[in-house]
């Protein structure tokens, strides 16, 4: 184990790691277990009882959290004509058609996420061992991949989250600021939590949710009481 | 998950194993050992489903594929095929999904209905995520790390295949069947084509790799750090010990010495049972004790010790003195076209010397071992040889030397100017050759064989000066301790090529180092040259290190 400074033994002092938190109580735990001097991101981390090995216990989806993440994000437009200009009006950081894949070749990265319409993909296929691995392919399920690329821009802008679970069957996606208060850290936690139970593989046996954690990112993991939450989720 | 089950394979009248049952582990690191010709090969080929089985069953998982590198390989590339596209043929069917997402990609831009375009989404979206989890992405990456790791370059990746020399085709098998990571793989002596920082590589690679691993080889060293189970495929049966390579050694001699107590142990009981029974079998009052040992003697097992272990053994026979100077090599050099092998070679050779030559793969060991043996000729410099002295030469491929279609017994008949025809017979008898085995045509020989046989040409000359490209490929652990062992008694001087770790060790006294074109000779074992060149690498580094924080500092008073 590494040494942890005082400020982090601090935090872990006031969480009980044997006890699963309701999740009200929950989030009035977590600011202040937050000790660094930044505003600290609120991270949400859940094992689900999946093997993404089978195709039909993927869990995949997105969803805008209701308070957003708290950050902003650069997005960059691939589109031309009529829809290169609804961009620019809709927020776009970035709009540009084949001139801007050329850039994107030479190596210029300065974006958050990638929208493209339809008809510009089979350009955006040539820089598709640039974006893979960066996970910024569209991609029509995500909705990244769109003609309607006004309601893709601002639901990026406002806070639009991808969750993916990993070859383990974890989830880590982030719900929000320690600035935002517990109560909009909690509202976007059920809205997500809610999100992915909607978001159950037709495949997935036995226990769906196997643990679920909250913390700030430089904080200790404060263990929540997944049936709690997912009765709070049903009533 | 490989269960095989009361497997039986025979070649002609030979069995070479029945009933034999083995179950390969996900994650297993083992070691198929056994002498030449044990069937160690046979069971690889017959477990990759190359080869079909007498009888038994070899169950495999519904998912389990597996990757067989054989000891000898005939490639046949395509002379068009670059090394980078025969590699990545190892990912056809994700490569062929990127495809069809490229014409996806092509058609959602087309003028579709909307329910057209759903459906081309769709199909998109899950071909997207399929290959981000097959890590179509990384596919790259991973090709690099295992063919630069194997010692291939950046320029190589364009080069054709066919431009390779035979060793490093072998390389590019090998390369192939790493990167498609089977959940199997079974490897048939990889090390023998591989220089030392290759087999350096391969043994970290097969450390951490995911699946199982199966490995036939000659190289202890090797064996010792990768495997953690080793199975000996002895007198048609199968006996697995757990533990390394070394441990297995220590282990077979206490399970032999436990067989034999327990046989003397037998034969003691069989013997006072039989006794007992013909001293009273005509005896009324002791005709029930008889019965119980008639009875015993049925039921008791008997102890079977496995025949000895075949190993060959041979001297080198006493050589003629040379004179104090072997040989002097100076300023000698050689190139094929614009390419250097190497440059301005200075060394000399004292009697009595094992000089080992050292250098990656390609550095040009065998050119200057072929210089010496006069197969070459220098482009410059001069070689000349001591007073006295007789040399003789055993090449890196023996079959390059030895005549395909003559039998095992006219091979060595030929060499022979002035030796009866017993003596050839008791030459390869301690060569393993035995009754019909010398009417044998050499090409049918395996590759240990060959590699026996060219050695016991080797024994007809008396020679002073051996000189050895790699002469323990293809020859099992135990016939290799034999060589050791007759090498270290030889009274004349030796130069050898080698990449058995272990070997190197046990023998140079003195090395030659080709290095970027340039040869270098160390007064000093292996273990010394080594730890010599890991300090001075350490010292240049610091060396480095302390001019660069030196400029760092004059910067900054600046």
């Amino acid at each position: 184990m590494p040494a942890r400074g005082k400020k982090y033994r601090n935090s872990e002092s006031k969480v009980d790691a044997s006890r699963a938190y309701p999740v009200n109580e929950a989030f009035d735990l977590v600011p202040e277990t937050a000790c660094a001097r930044f505003d600290e991101t609120v991270l949400m981390s859940m094992n689900l009882g999946v093997d993404p090995k089978y195709a039909d216990q993927q869990v995949r989806s997105t969803l805008v959290l209701p308070h957003g993440t708290g950050k902003s994000k650069r997005v960059l437009v691939i589109a031309q004509g009529d829809k290169e200009k609804e961009a620019r009006e809709a927020g776009a950081d970035f709009v540009g058609g084949e001139d801007i894949i050329e850039k994107i070749q030479k190596g210029w990265l300065d974006f958050d996420a990638v929208i493209a319409t339809p008809d510009m993909m089979r350009f955006v296929g040539k820089i598709g061992k640039v974006l893979g691995p960066r996970g910024m392919m569209p991609n029509p399920k995500v909705g990244t991949a769109t003609n309607e690329v006004a309601r893709a821009i601002s639901e990026i802008k406002s806070g639009k989250v991808e969750f993916k679970v990993d070859k383990q069957g974890n989830l880590h996606v982030p719900i929000g600021k320690i600035s935002f208060g517990s109560a909009k850290l909690r509202e976007n936690f059920m809205a997500l939590y809610q999100a992915i139970w909607k978001a159950k593989p037709s495949g997935a046996k036995g226990t769906y949710v196997k643990s679920c954690y909250i913390s700030s990112c430089m904080g200790p993991a404060i263990r929540v009481d997944y049936n709690e939450a997912k009765k709070v989720m049903e009533a | 998950m490989i269960h095989i089950n009361g497997l039986r394979k025979r070649y002609g009248d030979k069995l070479l194993f029945e009933n034999l049952d083995l179950h390969i582990r996900p994650r297993e690191r083992m070691a198929l050992a056994g002498e030449n010709g044990s069937g160690k090969t046979t069971l690889m080929r017959i477990i990759s489903g190359m080869e079909e089985e007498d009888a038994g069953t070899v169950n495999k998982a519904g998912h389990v594929r597996t990757g067989y590198l054989p000891q000898f390989l005939h490639t046949g590339y395509d002379g068009q095929v670059t090394l980078y596209d025969e590699v990545r043929k190892a990912f056809g069917k994700i490569y062929a999904k990127a495809d069809r997402m490229r014409e996806l990609e092509f058609s959602m831009g087309e003028d579709l209905s909307p329910e057209e375009f759903e459906k081309v989404s769709t199909r998109y979206s899950d071909l997207l995520e399929e290959l981000t989890q097959d890590g179509y992405y990384e596919l790259d990456a991973r090709i690099k790390i295992v063919l630069f790791g194997l010692g291939f370059t950046e320029s190589d990746l364009e080069k054709k295949c066919t431009d390779f020399s035979g060793g490093w085709q072998m390389r590019i098998y090998l390369a192939r069947i790493l990167i498609e990571q089977p959940e199997v793989l079974l490897l048939d002596e990889p090390t023998n084509h591989l220089d030392i920082e290759s087999c350096n590589w391969l043994e970290e690679f097969i450390r951490g790799y995911p699946g199982a691993v199966v490995l036939v080889s000659h190289d202890r060293y090797f064996l010792d750090s990768t495997v953690t189970r080793v199975a000996e495929l002895y007198a048609g049966e199968l006996r697995c010990y757990t533990g390394n390579f070394t441990k297995f050694e220590e282990m077979r001699e206490l399970y032999i010495d436990d067989l034999h107590k327990k046989a003397d142990q037998y034969e003691q009981t069989v013997e006072k049972a039989e006794r007992f029974i013909t001293r009273f079998r005509a005896k009324n009052t002791k005709s029930t004790q008889v019965q119980s040992r008639v009875k015993m003697l049925a039921r008791i097992e008997e102890v079977k010790i496995p025949p000895k272990r075949r190993t060959i053994r041979f001297r080198f026979p006493r050589a003629p003195h040379s004179g104090h100077r072997v040989l002097r090599v100076t300023d000698a050099g050689k190139q094929y076209g614009s390419n250097i092998v190497f440059m301005g070679a200075e060394f000399e050779v004292e009697r009595g010397e094992r000089v080992a030559v050292l250098g990656k793969n390609g550095a040009g060991k065998t050119t200057l071992i072929k210089i010496i043996a006069g197969v070459v000729t220098a482009d410059s410099g001069t070689m000349e040889l001591g007073h006295n002295v007789t040399m003789d030469y055993y090449a890196q491929e023996p079959s390059e030397v030895l005549n395909h279609d003559r039998t095992v017994y006219e091979e060595l008949y030929g060499e022979a100017e002035d030796y009866q025809v017993p003596e050839i017979r008791s030459i390869l008898g301690a060569f393993l050759f035995c009754d019909d085995d010398v009417h044998k045509k050499v090409k049918v020989l395996s590759g240990g064989e060959r590699s026996r046989l060219a050695l016991a040409r080797m024994l007809l000359r008396k020679s002073n000066l051996l000189i050895l490209d790699e002469p323990t490929n293809h020859l099992d652990i135990y016939s290799k301790d034999v060589l050791m062992d007759a090498l270290k008694y030889f009274e004349g001087t030796i130069i050898f090529v080698s990449h058995d770790r272990w070997f190197i060790d046990q023998l140079a006294t003195k090395v030659i180092y080709i290095q970027d074109g340039e040869a270098g000779s160390y007064n000093g074992g292996y273990e010394d040259f080594l730890r010599n060149r890991a300090r001075r690498e350490q010292e240049e580094r610091e060396l480095r290190a302390g001019s660069d924080s030196r400029e760092r500092k004059k910067k900054n008073d600046r």
